[in-house]
């Protein structure tokens, strides 16, 4: 009796191999779907929630800002049109698909059933509503970018077409810096359709984010993720090694030695950012070349970087190298602190600086490099977001300002920090900086489709700024440092942002 | 399920066969499919080496020598994304030196000391052809070929022995401008992870296969083994005489033919079995009737005085009903003859209770009264069906007379001496036992034996001694047979001469057919 259960139970089992095996060689999506029954894995409910350090607050939560800081928060909930992928490529996002219809028209067609947070679908309507915020709002720090654009049209819905004033290369990359949201009547805030919500329990030093589940995209690994803040570099560190945190942003160089590389993982990436001094061209001493190029040459900006550490890098012009329009043949700086001397102006002169605040190195840099050669120095350390209105009011000699070329191209530097202002351009040139030729090039480029010949036309805009006009004082690049957890699968982009979709 | 039953071989038969073939198949595909998808490889790399060369080679002008490694990345990682097996790619200047190399050279252009291509030979480098880089097997060792409208050179572009179809390489070096080559690393991963699938999918089937086989198998094993067992149950029911036990095989193959005939196998043997018995009962029968009619039958011929006598009796292979005695009377002798009907003990048994009253009413010396009497008895006390044929003479050895009765027998036949010619009796009367009393129809005859005379009575058996289905011996062979013993020796022979004559008259002319009754004969010679 017993053999014949076995018997039994043992052809049972053959059987049932024999259909699994057969269902995998010939029906192999449904073996899978089955399989996936039996053994689910729900990678969401394996992983709760992840926290981002960072060491800057935001500036804002208005998506119409531009700074990095604010753009950090803003990622996570609001999408563009096109987005950067790692390599900076732009990829569809919200735009499933566009074209060039001529030279300057081109037609977007927009992602059908994306749901926004509160629930409603996003239409055309949206999108240009998006964009014209962008470019008319006073808030909107996306104007300039988005200057070139002359119209934007629904043809049909979720379609829509952009014209621009001109043939622009640029203008996709213009366009993934645009956040497509609305309005939520029943809250008053604004509501994106990015894979994270804002939660309720936010504050300045703590943002937390809700996993979104009617994402377009799939959604997040994480229900939550949690961007915290601490300025204080030690601090931060701790948090970190507390378990306070899964990834920090911005390591600090001197104690990147530090880190338990048992538990975390550290990794660096280019910052494409560039920190350097600009001049105040309105400034009664500095509006003449030679007093710029005489102060220029009295700072050993190899030594200066030498103090932050490896992982900053002398840099001779205003863009780091590897951002497109990099100009390789500008030499290098001369320090001769004999210059001054023959500055009438600059004897006895107390130079007037606007630092950030913690920039303590800094100062005591130029303290000592301006004591050397006989020059005072007054140094106001601002609060980060009260820089942009300090430097508005010109009242300094020499400020310092960092840029990033989020887009990889100097025509952005150039445009927003070294054009003269107006409506379109020199949104940030603090410097008070105008010059023809500058413009003039700057000009041309936007509208050059030919790569090489562009990259001749910036490359020269450059070398005019550093070595002919003396812009300011480029002083170093850096690498942005990043740790995180072992288990976060973290690789750092290039223009330094963390989308926690990503992880 | 034992190991040596015929459902474990055949399913362990029919499975090794199909594994062993799939096996087999399987191995040659592989090793096959590896051979091509490593050639596909080479090709894919090849093609996509020649388009992109030159594109890398431009992007190192624009971007990368000008600084501009973000868009240099970006191209290079959005072209190499289009080819898997494509895991490295370096730029290479004329010189050798190293200009880019996307295992170090992941976010920033490189800032250091000079570094040579470690991958290609300058001459590589240099070279207007594009070439492949090859392991050789040895350490450190490898193969470089060069590639030209199709075929395999050397440096030189002399032809060379292409390498195996199939062959893995390692780098494609190819000239991409006047200024820069592009080697290109490749990788195999991709077709690892495609021939793991394919063996693990050929795994699967041959597991599948091996599952349908035993299955399979089992079906039919069990289609096979099923009857066998019914018909080894039904063996066994057979060997226990339950003849009766039908085994019910449904199927129109040959197993159910097996079963059929198994079938009538049961029942053939149990009538073969009926026949056996009834067989040995009948030759046990035989037997005894035989050693009744030789208990019957006088062991030694007495000595009749003035009458020489020889008896022969050739018994069927059933025994018949024939019987010849001597009984001893006051004057003489009573000899009879005589066939009782049928074969075996009834008919020995109907022949012993005459003899019996043969003896009982010999007394009277009146041959119809005994005969009468006897035919009374027997009519009574014997079926219905058994009655006696006789011819019973009467030897009178004082008055040297031989008469006789007929009762239903062959006439006899007289050989006349004076005459030399055979006279032929009469066949009259009724035979004995058939019916009774008055009815008994049967008259002494002196057929006036002489000396020299030859008298012969005999069985139908001698008659109906057959040569073959149509031929039998006869009256007249008898005749002619009684005539011609009878002159032996000048009609000098022994009765008992003349006996052995005409039986072997009759066993030359049957000539060993099958003797079906019993062959008789009394010969009496006067003297």
């Amino acid at each position: 009796m017993l053999n014949k259960i076995l018997k039994t139970i043992g052809l049972l089992v053959g059987i049932v191999v024999f259909l699994l095996l057969g269902m995998y060689l010939f029906f192999e999506k449904q073996f899978d779907e089955v399989v996936d029954v039996f053994t689910p894995v729900d990678e969401r409910s394996e992983i709760e929630e992840i926290t981002l350090l960072e060491p800057y607050p935001s500036l804002g939560y208005d998506p119409l800002q531009f700074n990095p800081f604010s753009r950090q928060r803003l990622n996570q909930v609001y999408e563009s049109l096109i987005r950067p992928d790692m390599d900076l490529n732009m990829e569809s996002a919200l735009a499933l698909s566009w074209g060039l219809i001529n030279d300057t028209t081109w037609e977007f067609n927009i992602r059908k059933n994306v749901k926004f947070h509160d629930g409603s679908e996003m239409d055309e309507l949206d999108v240009i509503d998006s964009i014209d915020k962008a470019r008319f709002d006073e808030k909107s720090e996306l104007s300039e970018f988005l200057s070139t654009i002359k119209e934007i049209r629904r043809v049909e819905p979720y379609k829509i077409e952009i014209e621009t004033i001109k043939p622009d290369p640029l203008l996709l990359q213009r366009l993934s810096t645009v956040y497509v949201y609305k309005m939520n009547d029943e809250t008053a805030g604004y509501v994106g359709t990015g894979p994270f919500v804002w939660g309720k329990d936010s504050s300045d030093k703590n943002i937390s984010l809700s996993r979104f589940d009617d994402y377009w995209g799939g959604g997040s690994s994480f229900k939550i993720a949690n961007i915290r803040v601490e300025t204080d570099k030690y601090k931060r560190f701790d948090v970190l090694n507390n378990g306070g945190a899964d990834v920090l942003s911005y390591v600090p160089y001197d104690l990147a030695d530090q880190i338990d590389l048992a538990e975390f993982d550290l990794v660096s990436v280019p910052s494409l950012e560039v920190q350097f001094l600009i001049f105040n061209f309105e400034s009664e001493v500095f509006d003449d070349v030679e007093a710029r190029r005489a102060l220029k040459s009295v700072l050993d900006t190899d030594e200066f970087t030498g103090y932050i550490g490896e992982y900053a890098h002398p840099v001779k012009q205003f863009v780091s190298s590897g951002v497109f329009g990099y100009n390789p043949d500008i030499e290098d700086p001369v320090y001769d602190s004999s210059l001054v001397g023959e500055v009438e102006e600059l004897n006895g002169y107390e130079v007037n600086v606007i630092l950030p605040e913690g920039l303590d190195v800094l100062g005591e840099f130029l303290t000592d490099s301006f004591d050397e050669v006989g020059l005072g120095v007054y140094i106001q350390y601002v609060k980060s977001e009260y820089l942009v209105e300090t430097l508005t009011k010109a009242d300094f000699d020499i400020a310092f300002l960092g840029f990033k070329s989020e887009l990889g191209d100097s025509s952005d530097f150039l445009k927003s920090l070294a054009h003269t202002s107006g409506e379109e351009y020199g949104q940030f040139n603090f410097a008070n900086y105008s010059n023809e030729q500058v413009d003039s090039l700057i000009g041309e480029a936007e509208l050059e489709m030919n790569v090489g010949n562009r990259l001749d036309l910036l490359q020269e805009a450059m070398s005019v700024l550093v070595e002919d006009d003396v812009y300011g004082i480029p002083l170093f690049e850096y690498d942005t440092l990043f740790a995180s957890a072992k288990w976060v699968d973290f690789e750092p982009r290039i223009d330094g942002f963390i989308y926690i979709n990503e992880l | 399920m034992k190991l040596y039953s015929i459902k474990t071989k055949m399913i362990l038969a029919i499975t090794a066969l199909m594994v062993s073939v799939f096996l087999m198949i399987s191995f040659l595909f592989i090793s096959e499919k590896k051979v091509e998808l490593a050639d596909d490889v080479f090709v894919g790399v090849k093609a996509f080496a020649e388009l992109t060369a030159p594109d890398v080679a431009e992007l190192t002008d624009l971007y990368l020598l000008e600084e501009g490694f973000v868009y240099f990345n970006r191209e290079i990682h959005r072209m190499f994304e289009q080819n898997l097996d494509v895991r490295y790619v370096s730029v290479v200047d004329y010189e050798g030196n190293v200009l880019y190399d996307s295992d170090f050279d992941a976010d920033k252009k490189y800032d250091g000391t000079g570094r040579k291509t470690i991958f290609a030979k300058i001459n590589q480098i240099k070279s207007e052809n594009p070439s492949i880089v090859m392991s050789d097997g040895t350490k450190g060792g490898v193969n470089i070929y060069y590639l030209k409208n199709g075929d395999y050179v050397d440096y030189e572009e002399n032809l060379i022995n292409s390498p195996e179809s199939g062959f893995k390489f390692d780098h494609f070096v190819q000239p991409a401008s006047d200024k820069y080559s592009v080697v290109y690393g490749v990788t195999y991963e991709n077709m690892e992870v495609r021939v793991s699938r394919m063996i693990s999918r050929i795994l699967a089937t041959a597991g599948f296969g091996l599952i349908l086989g035993i299955l399979l198998a089992l079906y039919m094993a069990t289609r096979v083994t099923r009857p066998v067992r019914k018909l080894a149950e039904g063996a066994a029911a057979i060997s226990k005489g339950s003849f009766q036990y039908q085994v019910i095989i449904d199927s129109k193959d040959e197993l159910g033919s097996l079963g059929a005939s198994f079938n009538q196998m049961a029942q053939d043997l149990e009538k073969s079995l009926e026949a056996r018995v009834y067989k040995e009962r009948l030759g046990r029968e035989v037997e005894l009737a035989r050693q009744v009619q030789k208990e019957i039958i006088p062991a030694k011929l007495p000595k009749l005085g003035g009458l020489d006598v020889a008896a022969g009796l050739v018994s069927a292979t059933e025994v018949g009903g024939d019987m010849y005695d001597f009984i001893p009377t006051k004057d003489g002798f009573l000899i009879y003859l005589g066939d009782v009907t049928g074969h075996g003990i009834p008919a020995c048994i109907v022949g012993a209770i005459a003899n019996s009253l043969f003896y009982s009413y010999s007394g009277s010396g009146d041959l119809k009264k005994i005969v009468c009497s006897v035919n009374d008895v027997l009519k009574e006390k014997t079926m219905a069906t058994m009655f006696m044929t006789l011819c019973m003479l009467k030897w009178d050895s004082v008055a040297n007379k031989l008469t006789y009765v007929n009762a239903g027998h062959e006439p006899v036949l007289h050989y006349r001496a004076s005459s030399g010619d055979v006279v032929e009796g009469k066949k009259d009367g009724m035979a004995i036992g058939m019916v009774k009393g008055a009815q008994c129809p049967v008259n002494e005859v002196d057929p006036g034996m002489q000396v020299g005379d030859v008298l012969v009575t005999y069985s139908d058996g001698l008659l109906e001694a057959w040569k073959n289905e149509k031929e039998h011996y006869g009256m007249e062979r008898l005749k002619a047979s009684v005539l011609a013993a009878s002159k032996l020796k000048g009609g000098k022979a022994s009765a008992d001469e003349i006996q052995s004559s005409i039986l072997a008259d009759v066993a030359k002319f049957t000539g060993g057919f099958e003797q079906k009754d019993d062959q008789t004969i009394l010969v009496l010679k006067r003297g």
